[in-house]
């Protein structure tokens, strides 16, 4: 009997390496995630569309004082224009415009995360691994909120370092906090979107009928919130009590709402234009009172992927 | 340097390298005497003398030999034992099962239970008697259940169940919603019992569910693949959902996929795969971690002949000396037969047999059946009047009881075929199909 | 009766089945071959749902391609497993029982007693979601009898039945085929496809290989000779004795089992001179058979 063996043995080996003890499955369930949602084109596209506005006024802004610096009349509207604006509310419009595509973007990333478990019985594969069912859910929530917090945050930080270099003396830093407040903002809008993805997608066997049914929730609140928009502004103020509220009462509505209330302020037209007075913004809700609704939804939505993801029947 | 402990209390010896116990055998004879002959025998320069030690937990005390050379020392003891064993290979099996290769053809007097590829552990010790075999002290079993019950509600799933699982390849057998399925859920840790206590692999079903799992693969019935991903990609996942590193996840999703057979086909997406291929990723995913028990749900659903036959096997290589046990769940009993060594059968959740084939196959006194190019009623006569016993035929068939040995009934029964003008066409010693044993169950 | 004559399927450039010519008698006859072979389109054929573009196929004279008359003659238990998964199996039955063109009245009556046949009449009131395979397919085979055809079509009918079940079931196949029905089961497993019937049309690559009797076609499989395993405990000398025999054409030993294997052409002359051996020439013999005279060996041998 010789060690030596000319011939290898390529029948089965058992596995005799590491393995990470139960604890970090959630990780391995999140990069998945994101590798098939990086994988879609279509996600790429909406990724620039969500920063839109930001992009636009990087690009208006850059363009006027290329323009500008040879012009003298356009320099002065320049200046008056740099001079009123509010550069809190750009962040606020920035935000919230590109909430139309985080929409988009989390639903590609996140409609079918659970309605395809379903759908294909892969259920089977993880819940007969040590995987426990929070690190599922919690992989998949991490798979949609990270990236969304990504995209969302790339914009408003280089939109912020351009304004800190060139807009100093416009008032750009007036605010000392802004860009942490963003920073809070963002991921709580990232964990709206991610815990109310996955509570639909765990309700459906397909990813289509997931999307569909967030999409028209989002679009008959997203509609709602800007009638009682409109309503405000032309009445400028002046109309029954619920209106300032009902206009949060929407996901589209509690985002604005959250960034309104951590930022602290209460709006104004987009992109600088100036208001003749005519239409006045609704003002900023309670901090508390914002927050705890966003919170509150995310539990209630985690709670419903909770519950609807079983692990008794592995075995058919 | 490996080391060799000699369990004074069982006489095992056992192999100890790498943090792993690995039995290679049993000291005939006994530390001291151990001792003493190995003393004889120290020309072979293959060891050094260790120490005593005295293990309070378990209350054995040890012999530890270092060695240094793990092939010299079985030399060694072939030495010692010379009725014709050797040990051939050691491997590096895990710590749950022993691997020991023996060389067959050095085995004289028993070499009947190697005829059979059963996992060596149940060979050796159905002749642990038989004077210089080596043998084990003790069957080591996979699970162990005793007295469970599970209600779901009023319905009462499985009903103080008491079985164990021993290591090697088993079947399950069991009608549609006899618990056949809950006990497998039971054992993958799923299952909060209403009484009764389990262990799998000395894990509490109750509480270890996710170590359990850890150890566990399972091949489940229905398609289970995600879709969008290639086979490598979907075996890595699992992998790696398993608790292996990303890189160990995807070498050894290589390993195991071309083990099941799979080429270059891995590469392509999982949708385009057909029942076959999906069956085989199906196993492959429930390899790769390496588990120690596998659980195989219908594992020839919907697949032709020839892809039934590969896929028994592969299974049967699975579990065979490698130190994997399975536990395979089907209604085709020939597919059991064919990879399975023992049964279990479960009908409204209680255990009613439980055994090896090879003994439930048996029947009482060694009947034969006779099968002829076509049926004779002389000559069923003709051996009824020399007084055997004759059942009616079923096609061909007839068998034929008696107290003589094969080859004399095989005499008399030529003998009485040519006498009768019928031509033997088959003989042999009459078993129970595994269907007639299951359905004796079933109506007992 | 089912008649095919030179029957061709092709579905754009992939073959279907290939230049088909068979008859189909009463009794049970088995269809067989790998997957993808052609299997489902023949039996699609046979039940009128596609055209062949090449030949004919008739059942009782007729064509049966959108033709009621044949159709009320058939019954057809398909492979898949989509029902109206609200309903209840009874509910169900019942409604195909009324498509079938039964008043009220009768298709209830022929529901019961069709749902006693299968052995479902207990189960058959919950929803049909929570079924088990095995119900299912006895659903399937009740739905499939209804109207009392005269050719019966399975596709795969013990999937998922346990050992009772496929006994019960083959059993009520046999039953059916003694009173005089045609039954056409497609299977995959071969083993009990033996126990269900001797005569069998194994299909591959859409070309009919063989058509027939079991026994019949392994003794025209020339380029396999039949294998006979001989144990004993005298090996050699009982192989030294067969290889002097002009048909034993090759001797193997067994190791591993203790006993020779050989193979021969001539069957019938070898076992006439088998008793020879342990009657006048005394030598000890324990056991003898035929190994490759089974279904899974001529499959093997036929699709190489």
């Amino acid at each position: 009997m010789s060690n030596i063996k000319p011939i290898a043995d390529l029948s089965y080996r058992n596995y005799d390496g590491p393995l990470k003890k139960p604890g970090s499955r959630w990780w391995v369930i999140a990069k998945n995630g994101i590798r098939i949602a990086l994988k879609k084109k279509a996600l790429w596209f909406w990724m620039f569309g969500s920063a839109w506005y930001y992009l636009a006024m990087l690009v208006g802004l850059f363009f006027f004082q290329q323009v500008s610096s040879a012009n003298p009349p356009i320099k002065q509207a320049m200046q008056a224009f740099l001079e009123r604006i509010v550069w809190q509310d750009q962040f606020l419009h920035g935000f919230s415009f590109g909430q139309m595509a985080m929409l988009i973007i989390s639903l590609m990333l996140g409609s079918g995360s659970i309605a395809d478990d379903n759908r294909s019985n892969a259920m089977l594969i993880y819940l007969s691994k040590p995987c426990a069912k929070r690190e599922y859910l919690f992989g998949k929530w991490v798979g949609i909120a990270l990236p969304v917090f990504v995209i969302m945050v790339i914009p408003t930080i280089v939109f912020y370092a351009y304004g800190a270099l060139t807009f100093r003396e416009y008032g750009f830093l007036k605010d000392a906090w802004l860009l942490p407040k963003m920073l809070v903002i963002i991921p709580i809008a990232a964990m709206l979107h991610a815990s109310i993805v996955v509570g639909i997608s765990s309700m459906f066997n397909q990813g289509r009928n997931a999307s569909a049914t967030y999409a028209g929730l989002y679009f008959l609140g997203y509609f709602f919130t800007s009638l009682m928009g409109g309503i405000w502004a032309s009445s400028r103020g002046e109309t029954t009590y619920p209106v300032r509220h009902l206009f949060y009462g929407s996901i589209d509505g509690i985002l604005i709402g959250v960034c309104k209330a951590i930022v602290g302020t209460n709006g104004s037209p987009p992109f600088g234009i100036q208001n003749p007075g005519r239409m006045s913004q609704v003002p900023a809700p309670n901090v508390a009172a914002i927050l705890g609704i966003a919170l509150l939804i995310s539990v209630v939505f985690v709670l419903i992927a909770w519950r609807k993801i079983r692990a008794v029947e592995v075995i058919g | 340097m490996s080391e060799v402990v000699v369990d004074a209390q069982s006489e095992v010896a056992s192999h100890r390298s790498r943090g792993r116990i690995q039995r290679i055998g049993r000291a005939h004879h006994g530390p001291n005497r151990l001792d003493r002959i190995l003393a004889a025998n120290r020309q072979g320069h293959n060891w050094t003398r260790g120490e005593v030690v005295a293990n309070a937990a378990k209350e054995r005390s040890f012999l530890v030999l270092r060695i240094v050379s793990l092939n010299g020392f079985a030399r060694c003891i072939h030495k010692l034992q010379p009725d014709n064993f050797k040990v051939a290979s050691l491997n590096s099996g895990s710590d749950f099962t022993d691997e020991i290769s023996l060389n067959a053809a050095r085995l004289n007097e028993n070499q009947s239970c190697f005829h059979e590829p059963r996992s060596v552990p149940t060979c050796l010790m159905a002749h642990e008697k038989a004077p210089g075999v080596l043998s084990y002290a003790r069957l080591v079993t996979v699970a162990r259940i005793s007295n469970l019950t599970v209600r779901y509600g009023n319905f009462t799933a499985l009903d103080d169940l008491s079985c164990e699982i021993p290591e090697g390849c088993t079947g399950l057998l069991g009608p549609n919603g006899a618990g056949k399925t809950t006990l497998l859920k039971t054992i993958l840790g799923f299952v909060n019992p209403t009484s009764g206590e389990g262990t799998v692999m000395d894990k509490n079903i109750r509480t270890d569910g996710m170590a359990i799992r850890q150890l566990i693969g399972l091949m489940p019935e229905q398609d289970c693949h995600i879709p969008g991903m290639t086979a490598v990609g979907f075996v890595s996942y699992a992998g790696e959902l398993s608790g292996m590193p990303p890189a160990d996840a995807l070498r050894r999703a290589h390993e195991v996929l071309e083990y099941c057979g799979l080429g270059e086909a891995r590469y392509r997406n999982v949708e385009t795969y057909s029942t076959g291929m999906k069956q085989r990723i199906k196993l492959a995913q429930a390899l790769v971690h390496g588990p120690k028990l596998l659980l195989l749900d219908e594992p020839t659903n919907g697949l032709d002949p020839r892809g039934r036959e590969e896929m028994l096997d592969l299974v049967r290589s699975v579990s065979h000396g490698r130190g994997v046990n399975v536990i395979v769940s089907s209604h085709l009993l020939p597919d059991i037969e064919r990879v399975c060594d023992r049964v279990i059968v479960v009908i409204k959740g209680k255990l009613r047999t439980a055994g090896t084939i090879k003994d439930l196959k048996k029947l009482a006194g060694q009947p034969a059946d006779v099968e002829l190019r076509e049926p004779n009623l002389a000559f069923a006569n003709l051996l009824m009047e020399k007084g055997l016993t004759v059942a009616p035929p079923k096609g061909n068939v007839y068998r034929v009881q008696s107290e003589l040995p094969p080859e004399d009934l095989l005499r008399v029964v030529q003998r009485t075929a040519v006498e009768s003008g019928a031509q033997v066409r088959g003989f042999e010693t009459a078993v129970r199909t595994l269907e007639e044993v299951f359905l004796e169950a079933l109506t007992a | 009766m089912i008649q095919i004559e030179n029957a061709s399927r092709w579905f754009g450039q992939v073959i279907g089945v290939n230049d088909v010519t068979h008859t189909i008698e009463p009794g049970v006859t088995a269809l067989l071959g790998m997957n993808g072979a052609g299997k489902s389109t023949l039996l699609r054929l046979i039940t009128g749902q596609i055209r062949p573009t090449t030949g004919s196929i008739k059942v009782f004279g007729n064509e049966p391609f959108a033709n009621p008359e044949v159709y009320k003659r058939m019954g057809y238990c398909p492979e898949i497993d989509q029902f109206y998964e609200h309903r209840t199996g009874r509910q169900f039955v019942n409604y195909l029982a009324r498509l079938a063109g039964m008043s009220a009245a009768e298709a209830k009556t022929r529901t019961d007693e069709v749902l006693q046949e299968v052995g479902m009449a207990d189960r058959a009131d919950k929803k049909l979601a929570g079924y088990s395979k095995g119900m299912r397919q006895r659903i399937k085979l009740a739905q499939a009898i209804l109207h009392d055809p005269d050719i019966i079509l399975l596709d795969e009918p013990l999937n998922g039945l346990d050992p009772v079940g496929r006994r019960e079931f083959m059993s009520y196949l046999h039953t059916l085929a003694e009173r005089g029905k045609t039954i056409l089961v497609s299977s995959h497993i071969l083993f009990e496809v033996e126990q269900m019937t001797k005569s069998i049309m194994l299909l591959h690559r859409g070309r009919l290989l063989a058509a027939s009797d079991v026994s019949l076609i392994r003794e025209y499989i020339d380029k396999y000779p039949h294998r006979v395993r001989i144990e004993t405990p005298q090996p050699r000398e009982v192989a030294a004795k067969l290889i002097q025999l002009p048909y034993v054409l090759k001797v193997e030993f067994d190791e591993w089992r203790g006993g020779i294997e050989l193979q021969t052409r001539e069957l019938n002359q070898f076992f006439a001179f088998l008793p020879t051996l342990t009657t006048e020439e005394n030598f000890t013999i324990t056991g003898f058979s035929s190994p490759d005279n089974n279904l899974e060996s001529i499959f093997h041998y036929l699709i190489e």
